[in-house]
């Protein structure tokens, strides 16, 4: 059961997170939507893209599911920032606007994920301490270097690597900058979803996970002593034989 | 010797999915935005591929240690 302040704080969490979101829609999608709205020939599939991250939004707030709030939510509003005139996307492009919308992205990350984890994973937290040692200092550090690389290299592709450059030149004549900070913003949302649902959240739930592994394998033991798994394994394998056989005459034909 | 080669695995994994991304920046370079989003799609895939390599390489490890 939830205490009175534990359920208060977590409403205020959600209305935050709603309002995070909200801004975050209202920074990257609404410009491109009243555009649409004040040109007499709206296209609907413009239209529609504008207002998709709204559509993600609902069912992610009410339903709580981490995967619509960090990663469908967040993606759903990459077509709309394609789909803006040259006009809106060259004014969010500048510095200032860039700043505020990486910040609020940020911001909304942070606290999304603080609301979804806030109740159950109090318990796991407390049941884990024991497993905090050197295989988590390990895990941890082992997936730091190449996270840190994972933002590193594409943002030194963006703005360093010539033949990128002037690709980049060639297919944006006279607004290059506006470019190279659309696709920077871009690769930044990419690796804040990464960073967050592959090495934050595995990292918190480590000991949750161990157990629920360690459930799972003891299930297809089981499976396999009773030789149910073998036939399951049969039937992927001949699955995948038969795949295999598909490319190879694909490519031989 | 096993969660040695889950971990390099794990890394190694990682590491391939740069090629998956760095190919996406140039996708998105070209105005290609199709291509990029299944570039990043994949990286993304590569990358939780390499994570999960990673964890099962640390319960390995502390389930060694505990036995």
């Amino acid at each position: 059961m939830q205490s009175g302040p534990l359920k208060t704080n977590n409403t205020t969490a959600a209305i935050v997170v709603v309002v995070l979101a909200v801004s975050l829609w209202g920074q990257l999608s609404l410009m491109g939507l009243l555009y649409e709205v004040r040109s007499g020939s709206a296209d609907p599939l413009n239209f529609a893209l504008h207002l998709l991250p709204i559509i993600a939004l609902v069912p992610a707030i009410t339903t709580r599911s981490p995967l619509a709030l960090l990663l469908l939510f967040p993606v759903s509003l990459l077509p709309s920032i394609a789909a803006l005139p040259e006009l809106e996307r060259g004014q969010l492009m500048e510095l200032w606007p860039a700043v505020r919308v990486t910040g609020t992205f940020a911001v909304y990350l942070a606290l999304a994920s603080a609301w979804l984890t806030s109740v159950p994973e109090q318990v796991e937290v407390e049941q884990g301490k024991s497993f905090r040692g050197q295989s988590y200092r390990h895990f941890v550090w082992g997936r730091l270097g190449p996270l840190v690389l994972l933002f590193l290299v594409p943002t030194y592709g963006i703005f360093l690597d010539a033949p990128i450059t002037s690709t980049i030149e060639q297919n944006n004549p006279g607004a290059e900058s506006v470019a190279q900070i659309f696709i920077a913003i871009v690769m930044f949302f990419t690796w804040a979803v990464i960073a967050y649902t592959t090495f934050l959240v595995p990292a918190l739930n480590l000991e949750y996970d161990r157990r629920r592994i360690r459930r799972e394998m003891e299930t297809i033991l089981e499976e396999f002593e009773s030789g149910r798994r073998w036939m399951r394994l049969g039937v992927e394998a001949l699955v995948v034989c038969v795949g295999l056989s598909v490319i190879a005459l694909m490519f031989a034909g | 010797m096993r969660a040695i080669a889950y971990d390099a695995a794990s890394i190694g994994l990682s590491l391939a999915s740069l090629l998956f991304f760095y190919r996406a920046v140039e996708f998105l370079a070209e105005k290609d935005y199709v291509a990029a989003l299944l570039a990043i799609g994949i990286g993304f895939l590569v990358v939780r591929g390499g994570m999960e390599l990673g964890r099962l390489a640390m319960f390995n490890r502390k389930d060694q240690r505990s036995e």
